[in-house]
């Protein structure tokens, strides 16, 4: 029994060690949670407050409809259309985002008002998998390229490496990536027929699933895309690259390792990359928020069923809480992206954390 | 009297061509610079004289629909039978106006805000931090389909506006770090204790300091202008302006050239139009960046 | 250096993609026309549009369905307004008794989707939870416990009682219930819970209608008043159901669908079995129309409804041989018209005086090619149905335009303007800017419109609206954001009678974006808010108020119908409230080697780009209009009429 007690109290008292650990030593992180979280919401009441300036509203175009269904006047109608779209459009904004507030406090992020069968979860669900499967690709994909380009150049004096690193950054970060998708949109898919131009697999081809022929056929559709996104973020990552390698260069462990004649290549892996990418890190985020931010336009050019088309679609239809659900979900992937970078970076480079702490 | 008159304006236009030629000799120092500033000095000669050689009328022509270039249209016609040649120039104007304005706009605001909070500090400092950082969590092209809806967009400079509107975070930020590690420098600090004018602390010490990389923001913030009216204007939200090269490509989409034989000129000419602009931007920052940055030459 | 590689590599691309083009002359179509073909699978590829996210499982629960909504939900009658004749699909008949009542017999052998009869109940279940143009004229509905074992929810017969006082004709009886075309869309059996309750509710009711008294009347006879809200929120719970299986009993049912894609299949139990031809309808649903022409090139599309700028047509009539592009009268007119609350318009010679600025003809080229240009003002119903349904001597009577503009400039002195620096100001001294709001569609057009009214010195800001509802919700506000529109003045898409073209005018649309309803701040055509424009008889009998004899376009003799037909269109013709710029022709594309039973055989063998448009009095009207999946609700694809080529 006092064994059993002594080891309870041991216990407890690891457990008080391990919470006073997480809440003390990680303190700078929860004070940046509160504060991410803060923002949040901030940001979403400023876009509500924007999107109200919208003018017309759904209250009004669906009572037009019920005047001509019911043969109602129009006053009935809009009434009536408040009680069916449970929205009130002469209700000051404050109340309006309490009600948005409390529907996200039971995890609807916002429903659309036109249709009840859709919320920003099905869109979310539906849609968003396209968009992060192009974007995730495209990041990767350009990730890996960009940092070793940018340490070559950044490493080479001279040659024809670094000359057409060079020359491609300067082609690569002049070009917008929708331009370049509709460029190969126009010559791969319409005048050459190598890829699809629209939709993100064919139905009459494969069925969705996990197998082998839908995952082609979706990796085929996702081509182009990925690809005017590659040619334009690997450019990026190259010149951040190589700004982060140079900076690195004149250290002196780079200069004692060239002095001992360790070979080249080896200093470009072990020494240089690895030190240079570090930063990179928290230029993840921001990349990826560039990616979604520009999704409307990319995959507009594509006809890609990724949730910045369907977000073009409802501002045109004024789909008030549909924009905020989803502008809200980005946001707080942006910033939990954010977030997540940032310890990461903190939690290897200690430097940071006692300057921020 | 007359005399002085002639030697003091003598004076003045001397000192302006002195600071023309050192503008120029800056800009032709580095080769990239060199090429990039030729390049927008082209686009700017096109929309200022452009207008005098053509007569553009916009007039639509049924007999003229899709034709290829000759010697008559150099690039061909459009789906209305408008000349393309003349509509990527009647657009330049407008695009070059947009951009330079935004840059403007956008760099006004960023630097006020972010000198002012790196100097005065305190509650005025942290709520714009609050505010750009606020800014900066939501992606600012949706934003601006939403302000492009909200806002009729008539004229260049509305449209900057509503560009500007949500761009200037970062700049401001960039400036308040700068202004802070400068506000520590030696050279400050010895101003501060000879008790100079604020204003000529400002205005004499710190600003040149950053000059250099507020103009490479100015010629950055001008890029993202292009993509983001090109790219409002594509998705059609916008009031449409159609030899505005966004609306161009709008059409290009949407009215089935892509599929036209003789289309290619008309299809092309816009996209390689905007490209070679956005090169010219591109290699002029890169170039500036390495007159006033000569460490970054690797 | 690479950087120049690089654009080099791009001109090769480029350089490379012109070999692809060739520029054929367009023939007619070389091939033997029968029964056998390529189209062994018997599927119909074509273009669908629903909603991206979804659709609920039955047609009222929110989401368009498309394509779903046209091959597997039918009415009681169908009405086709190309041919005028009505088709009966769920009815077996139809019979209108002297006393003022209709019996309506369900078809023995119709069936739902799960394979339960279409029974009575299923289309009162209908009417009691919609209001519809039927409605306002009929006293009540009930189902005629046939089989006599005091149930009523297993009969056939239904029983519509009409208005003593609002009696239509007989034609128009029927024409009344098959405009209502998806009448068949509720079963009974899955909705009950809700059905039931209203049944209830209006029976619970003692306040009957009468003559004086049927405004605001809800269900058959009674007027729900206070209990209307009980009514509203169990429609809601009904809109909010989910059945596990999409509701329907047409001739195709959903197999799949995604945001792009949807496949149909033959329904098994549909009473018509054996006459469906088609057994597999595949839509894709497209952003681009770039991608519609590759793959209608590409001969991965059997069928699209459309009709493309002549330079598209051409290259794809000659890149697939197979390709044929029929064109028809779309019952509609392109057109620009007011928002006349803008006091720009409140001049009736700034209106005349827009009908001279515009060269119509290049207007026409720039909007569609094929159409042709029309020089009259706006006037309640398209030209081409003017022609039929006015006598010759009323439709000479419209006023023919013309391309004027120094007689334009005249008129706007007159009215106080004046130009200068090339630039129109208005009576104010103000400079006149326009704010031009057009639905997608119309960009075209739009551009050609903008192009001339700045030439002439009024300058203009083009505002795409979006599709029709979105463009519609922006046209209509009561501070709209647009001075005048670029959109069909006049369209027709209920019936062949003069009562569709009204409803859609009056009803549906172009009232709501004149803005007709200045004096009040109501919406026009609802009866508490009488709009007041008056026309005069064209015998000269006096001036009538248009709302007056709309109100009861059905109910008139044929005589009288011309005649008050006519006096609305030409009467309201001469108000100018917008001008007409061409009487639009639409067009549909086949590919002759999958697609079977297709007209004018005669034609496509010598060129397959067919030009001759038909009037609607001409025999060959019925056969190419019948082309249009639209018009004819899926016709003669349950009918067999169209068959793949197998």
């Amino acid at each position: 029994m006092k064994d059993f007690i002594t080891n309870m109290k041991g216990a407890l008292l690891k457990l008080w060690k391990y919470t006073k650990a997480i809440f003390f030593k990680y303190r700078y992180l929860w004070r940046r949670i509160g504060i991410a979280i803060f923002t949040l919401f901030l940001s979403t009441f400023l876009i509500f407050l924007l999107i109200r300036l919208v003018p017309g509203n759904v209250v009004d175009d669906y009572a037009i409809k019920l005047v001509e269904q019911r043969r109602i006047t129009f006053d009935e109608a809009r009434i009536l259309a408040v009680q069916i779209l449970g929205y009130d459009p002469d209700a000051s904004p404050f109340t309006q985002f309490w009600s948005y507030l409390k529907s996200l406090m039971q995890g609807n992020l916002g429903q659309s008002m036109s249709n009840p069968l859709l919320s920003v979860n099905d869109v979310i669900k539906k849609n968003l998998p396209w968009t992060l499967f192009v974007s995730t690709l495209a990041l990767s994909f350009s990730y890996l390229i960009g940092t070793k380009f940018g340490s070559i150049s950044a490493w080479a004096k001279k040659g024809f490496r670094k000359k057409a690193i060079d020359g491609y950054t300067i082609v690569g970060s002049s070009v917008p990536d929708f331009i370049l998708g509709l460029l190969l949109l126009f010559l791969l898919s319409f005048k050459l027929k190598l890829f699809p131009g629209q939709g993100a697999y064919d139905a009459s081809y494969s069925t969705p699933g996990l197998n082998l022929k839908f995952l082609i056929d979706i990796l085929y559709h996702a081509a182009l895309p990925v690809l005017s996104y590659m040619f334009i973020q690997t450019a990026n990552w190259t010149l951040m690259m190589k700004g982060s390698s140079i900076s690195i260069l004149g250290s002196d462990y780079i200069v004692a390792a060239n002095a001992r004649g360790i070979p080249e290549n080896i200093i470009l892996k072990k020494y240089l990359r690895k030190n240079a990418i570090l930063p990179l890190i928290t230029s993840l985020a921001i990349s990826f928020a560039t990616l979604f931010g520009g999704s409307p336009l990319m995959e507009s050019v594509f006809n890609y069923p990724g949730i910045g088309q369907q977000f073009s679609i409802f501002i045109v239809q004024k789909e008030y809480f549909m924009i905020i659900g989803i502008l809200f979900f980005t946001s707080a992937i942006i910033i939990f992206v954010n977030l997540i970078a940032d310890s990461i970076y903190s939690l290897i480079d200690p430097r940071i954390r006692r300057n921020q702490g | 009297m007359m005399k002085n008159l002639i030697s003091h304006a003598r004076n003045v236009l001397n000192k302006i061509g002195i600071q023309i030629l050192k503008f120029l000799k800056l800009m032709y120092k580095n080769k990239k610079s060199a090429i990039g500033f030729s390049v927008i000095l082209f686009f700017i000669f096109i929309a200022v004289f452009g207008p005098y050689f053509f007569n553009y009328d916009g007039l639509t022509s049924g007999v003229l629909r899709f034709q290829p270039p000759s010697w008559q249209h150099l690039l061909g016609t459009d789906y209305l039978g408008r000349d393309v040649l003349q509509m990527l120039i009647d657009g330049a104007q407008g695009i070059l106006l947009i951009a330079f304005f935004t840059g403007l706009i956008t760099v006004a605001i960023g630097v006020i805000i972010g000198i002012s909070s790196a100097l005065i500090g305190g509650l005025y400092d942290k709520f714009f931090q609050m505010l750009s950082n606020l800014l900066l969590t939501v992606p600012s092209f949706p934003i601006l389909m939403i302000l492009a809806t909200i806002i009729t967009i008539r004229d260049p400079f509305t449209f900057s506006i509503v560009l500007s509107v949500w761009s200037w975070p970062a700049l401001s930020r960039a400036v308040r770090a700068q202004i802070l590690s400068l506000k520590e420098s030696d050279f400050i600090q010895i101003c501060q204790v000879m008790d100079m004018k604020k204003s000529h602390i400002i205005f004499k010490e710190l600003l040149p300091n950053i000059a250099a990389y507020i103009l490479i923001n100015f010629i950055m913030i001008m890029r993202g202008a292009i993509i983001g009216s090109v790219g409002i204007m594509m998705l059609g939200v916008a009031a449409l302006e159609p030899s505005n090269w966004g609306a161009m490509i709008y059409d290009i989409m949407n009215q089935g050239a892509f599929y036209v034989p003789n289309a290619y000129a008309y299809v092309l000419a816009p996209i390689f139009t905007i490209i070679f602009f956005q090169y010219g931007i591109i290699m002029l920052s890169n170039g500036l960046d390495e007159t006033f940055n000569p460490r970054l030459q690797a | 250096m690479y950087k120049k590689l690089l654009l080099m590599l791009l001109t090769i691309l480029v350089s490379i993609s012109f070999v692809g083009c060739q520029t054929e002359v367009n023939i007619g179509y070389t091939g033997v026309y029968d029964e056998n073909g390529s189209n062994t699978d018997k599927v119909l590829r074509t273009v669908g549009s629903w909603t991206k996210t979804g659709f609920a499982n039955h047609f009222h629960g929110g989401g368009d369905a498309g394509p779903l909504i046209i091959f597997g939900i039918e009415g009681l009658v169908q009405y086709v307004r190309t041919t005028d004749e009505f088709y009966y699909l769920l009815a077996e008949s139809i019979v209108h008794n002297d006393d003022g009542t209709s019996l309506v017999t369900i078809r023995e052998d119709a069936k739902w989707f799960n394979g339960d009869p279409v029974v009575a109940i299923d289309i009162l279940s209908y009417y009691i939870l919609n209001t519809t143009d039927l409605t306002r004229y009929v006293y009540n509905m009930e189902v005629l416990d046939t089989n006599n074992n005091g149930v009523i929810d297993d009969d056939k017969e239904l029983l519509i009682t009409w208005k003593s006082w609002r009696e239509p004709t007989d034609y128009a009886k029927t024409m009344l219930i098959a405009l209502d075309t998806k009448n068949g869309s509720v079963q009974y059996k899955e909705f009950k819970e809700y059905i039931d309750y209203l049944i209830d509710l209006v029976d619970s009711i003692d306040t009957v209608v009468t003559e004086d008294n049927d405004y605001g009347e809800t269900r058959f006879g009674k007027v729900l008043g206070d209990k209307a809200q009980l009514l509203y929120d169990k429609y809601n719970e009904f809109r909010a159901h989910r059945p596990d299986h999409y509701i329907g009993n047409g001739a195709y049912m959903l197999e799949s669908y995604s945001e792009n894609q949807m496949v149909l299949v033959k329904n098994p139990y549909y009473y018509n079995y054996d006459e469906v031809k088609f057994e597999r309808l595949e839509f894709q649903q497209y952003s681009s129309t770039n991608q519609i022409y590759a793959d209608l090139a590409s001969g991965n599309l059997d069928y699209v409804d459309g009709l493309f700028t002549p330079e598209i047509m051409e290259s794809l009539l000659s890149s697939n041989e197979n390709l044929v592009s029929y064109k028809y009268y779309d019952q509609g007119t392109v057109g620009m018209y007011y928002d006349l609350e803008k006091p720009i318009w409140d001049s009736d010679l700034v209106r005349e005086a827009f009908q001279y600025i515009f060269d119509r003809d290049e207007i026409t080229q720039a909007g569609n090619a094929y159409a042709i240009t029309s020089w009259k003002s706006m006037m309640v119903m398209s030209n081409v149905e003017a022609r039929q349904y006015l006598s010759a001597e009323a439709y000479n009577q419209i006023t023919n335009y013309s391309y004027n503009q120094e007689k334009a400039a005249e008129l706007l002195i007159e009215a106080g303007w004046s130009k200068t620096d090339g630039k129109w100001y208005n009576e104010d001294g103000d400079l006149v800017e326009l704010n031009i709001g057009f639905q997608d569609i119309f960009t075209k057009p739009a551009q050609a419109v903008q192009s001339q009214l700045e030439n002439f010195g009024i300058t203009v800001s083009l505002k795409n609206g979006g599709d029709w509802t979105t463009w519609f919700g922006n046209a209509k506000l009561e501070d709209s954001p647009y001075d005048c529109v670029v959109a069909f003045t006049e369209l027709n898409t209920y019936g062949t009678h003069p009562g569709g073209s009204m409803k859609h005018f009056f009803d549906t649309l172009q009232a709501h974006v004149l803005h007709l309803d200045i004096d009040d701040n109501g919406t026009p055509g609802t009866e508490d808010d009488e709009w007041s424009i008056e026309v005069d008889l064209l015998d000269g009998t006096g001036s009538v108020r248009i709302a007056d004899l709309y109100r009861n376009i059905y109910t008139y003799n044929d005589a009288d119908l011309q005649k008050y037909t006519s006096a609305i269109v030409v009467g309201f013709s001469q108000y100018n409230y917008g001008i007409q710029f061409y009487e639009n022709i639409a067009g549909s594309i086949f590919d002759l080697s999958t697609v079977g039973g297709l007209p004018l055989v005669d034609r496509f063998t010598v060129d397959r780009n067919i030009t001759y448009i038909p009037e609607p009095l001409d025999s060959a009207f019925v056969d190419v209009a019948k082309t249009n999946i639209y018009f004819t609700q899926a016709g003669p694809y349950i009918r067999g009429e169209f068959y793949p080529r197998s």
